[in-house]
């Protein structure tokens, strides 16, 4: 079993340091170890994103908007790191052009959900297993707003062996504003051959 | 979950097709696994179901060879397949078959880039090479040569040019420099078109002798297209990109006659574009942030957002190259023409650098590619989309008929009007992205009778489209029906002597074999 300990006790073996402009820019967080590799995107613009992806690492990196500069990472990881996964807090957009790479690197979506502030109602709705989605649904509408905190003390229990597919939804109360972008996006993708659960 | 099969072939049949492919390309580029291999050959946009356009299987050969040994077997068999390049075709169908059961004839691991030539200005490719691999290669080598990329650009060249594409440099007209290739035919002939003999002067030099028909291999059925060259442009002594903002719709028709002979005359060499504000917003900001009702968005947030990020409810894009005495004089000339415009406002990199809409236009018309134009999908949530895309010609009364007539409609739908004019040499194509949640069935459904109707509003008005979705293919298709239909007529009888079993990508723009013709 994977463990958000593993994750973070890893030691950091690449860090990307690319000059960006701060409006909409992308973090990207690389740990590896001897278990597990893992590749964290979070949108540099999201408080949400930004809160996940400090669980993985003190380490940050701040790479430009385009999600097109992310390429040669994501694939040198998919190449470098067979069962390595890959997740992350993103807009939309960057999540689906990073799943369309993915499954060219035999990667499925294990989980995803999409989080929505609405007057002051958090809203999750999540995709994954018939028996996982509304287990995880609840529990991200039980951690409040520290749900991004919650994902990444959980990444591992997020994983399915195959493509998600079932959705379920979680409303609940919450302090915060809507977010700069709206609708946030969390994921994890993994290798279609990974045998890890 | 069955298999999608082809129709009139069993899972008997399959199997054997399948088992002969793997002993031609290998166990692991064959593709079946529905769940975890044959997703990504799904079409996430489209408005139908799912399994309309799920294939069987993919095949990913790496050599011409192996593309005419797996011809051979499915041949033999009667079993269709949908040839794709890098599978990026997203808004028009994606790496997603026509027909469920087909099987996807994925090219994306023929990616050599076999030549660059930097005195002569092109490059010859394989379709398994994108815009970023020609990009980065002529970087790495240090070639003065831009290359024209698509919008988004992680598509392939060979892809995006025999789908007719369109870029944003001075040669931004895909197939009009595009210059020579290599096509595999179903039977297996390969055939090379251009200069016999000379493979230099095959890139430069389209026509050779005789008819001139690397067209009819574009937007077709009629062969696998494995090489093709394509023209390049050297990198310029200068480059100056400009926006001109205009704070009326009705400035949409001046802008368009004003910008006529401007680009007829080469004095904006470059492929302009006029966008709606809306286009531009939604690289930075999404619609909930101005309205969060029901329907498309009403004019009062409409301003609030031009205001606050200083856009005009029409936005040209345009660019000038060269030296710099000649830069001015273009400039000079622009400036006069545009200024007629009341309220018009121009914008350079001194005012609008770091403005996402900016930044990556400017990186467009210099041919660098980018993803950013991906970011119009977080306007609404579950961001699908599918592209409605009539040709006029550069006419101001055209570019506003059109647009109200598209607008009217998506309103009437529930649907924001977000497009924008892509004005080249002497025709524009008009790009409707026709945004929907891709969450929703509703709304995709409704997404799906919007566009329907629009071809028959767009037909009644006496304009077609350039390009579509897999879905609207056949009625596109018939829209082009003239004299009982003998365009399309003339192009089944092609398709007839040239793939007689009808394995090709049956259906690609309304071409169906003879065996499916009826069915379709």
């Amino acid at each position: 079993m994977l463990t958000r300990r593993t994750f973070i006790k890893s030691t950091l073996a690449a860090n990307i340091a690319l000059a960006a402009p701060a409006s909409l820019a992308l973090t990207a967080i690389k740990n590896t170890q001897d278990e597990q590799a893992l590749l964290i995107f979070a949108d540099e613009n999201s408080s949400n994103a930004s809160l996940f992806s400090k669980q993985f690492s003190e380490a940050e990196a701040h790479i430009s908007l385009d999600i097109g500069l992310h390429f040669d990472t994501f694939n040198a990881f998919c190449r470098e790191n067979p069962n390595g996964w890959v997740s992350g807090i993103t807009r939309d957009s960057d999540f689906f052009v990073l799943q369309q790479l993915a499954s060219q690197h035999g990667y499925h979506t294990a989980y995803s959900a999409t989080h929505t502030v609405s007057n002051n109602t958090l809203a999750h709705q999540v995709t994954s297993s018939a028996e996982k989605a509304p287990l995880l649904a609840r529990a991200l509408g039980n951690a409040g707003d520290k749900w991004p905190t919650w994902l990444a003390d959980n990444l591992a229990t997020l994983q399915n062996t195959t493509a998600a597919d079932n959705t379920a939804n979680s409303r609940t109360q919450s302090l915060s504003q809507a977010g700069d972008n709206h609708v946030l996006v969390s994921w994890l993708l993994i290798p279609s051959n990974s045998t890890q659960s | 979950m069955n298999k999608p099969l082809p129709q009139g072939i069993n899972l008997e049949q399959f199997n054997g097709a399948i088992a002969e492919i793997i002993k031609i390309i290998g166990d692991e580029f064959v593709f079946t696994d529905d769940i975890k291999e044959l997703r990504s050959y799904r079409d996430p946009y489209n408005t139908t179901r799912d399994e309309d356009f799920a294939p069987s299987a993919a095949v990913a050969p790496k050599t011409l060879e192996q593309i005419q040994q797996i011809l051979a077997v499915v041949n033999q068999y009667k079993i269709p397949v949908w040839t794709i390049s890098t599978g990026k075709n997203f808004a028009y169908g994606g790496a997603a078959p026509r027909k469920p059961g087909y099987i996807v004839l994925d090219l994306k691991r023929m990616n050599r880039i076999i030549e660059v030539n930097e005195k002569h200005g092109y490059a010859v490719v394989e379709p398994g090479v994108s815009y970023y691999d020609l990009y980065n290669y002529i970087q790495e080598k240090g070639y003065k040569l831009w290359i024209d990329c698509a919008a988004p650009a992680w598509g392939g060249i060979v892809g995006n040019t025999s789908d007719h594409g369109a870029g944003y440099t001075p040669y931004g007209d895909h197939l009009l420099m595009q210059c020579g290739m290599q096509v595999v035919l179903a039977d297996g002939t390969v055939v090379e078109t251009g200069v016999a003999g000379d493979s230099k002067a095959s890139s430069l030099y389209k026509y050779g002798q005789g008819p001139w028909v690397d067209g009819l291999f574009t937007q077709s059925n009629f062969g696998v297209i494995t090489r093709m060259g394509i023209w390049l442009m050297p990198e310029p002594p200068g480059y100056t990109p400009f926006m001109v903002t205009l704070p009326h719709e009705q400035d949409l028709e001046l802008i368009t006659d004003l910008a006529q002979p401007l680009k007829l005359n080469m004095v904006i060499p470059n492929a302009a574009t006029t966008v709606d504000l809306l286009w531009e917003a939604a690289m930075s900001h999404t619609k909930a942030q101005y309205y969060t009702g029901k329907g498309p968005m009403p004019d009062s947030a409409r301003k609030k957002l031009g205001a606050d990020l200083g856009l005009g409810v029409w936005n040209f894009y345009a660019a000038v190259y060269g030296p710099p005495p000649i830069m001015k004089n273009n400039m000079d000339l622009i400036r006069d023409t545009f200024s007629k415009i009341p309220g018009a406002e121009f914008h350079y990199d001194d005012t609008r650098k770091g403005t996402p809409g900016w930044d990556y236009r400017v990186e467009l018309m210099r041919g660098k590619p980018n993803m950013t134009e991906f970011s119009l999908l977080n306007w609404v949530g579950g961001g699908g989309h599918i592209n409605f895309s009539p040709i006029s010609a550069v006419d101001g009364k055209d570019s506003y008929r059109q647009f109200d007539m598209i607008r009217k409609r998506a309103h009437e739908f529930g649907f924001d009007y977000i497009g924008e004019f892509l004005v080249g040499w002497r025709d524009q194509h008009h790009i409707f992205m026709l945004m929907f949640d891709r969450m929703n069935a509703e709304e995709k459904k409704r997404a799906h009778d919007l566009f329907d109707v629009l071809i028959d509003d767009a037909a009644n008005h006496g304009y077609g489209e350039y390009r579509t979705h897999l879905s609207f293919m056949d009625k596109i298709a018939d829209s082009y029906g003239w004299n009982d239909s003998a365009l399309l007529k003339t192009q089944h009888k092609i398709k007839d002597e040239l793939d007689p079993n009808g394995i090709l990508s049956p259906g690609k723009m309304g071409i169906w074999p003879k065996r499916m013709r009826d069915d379709s």
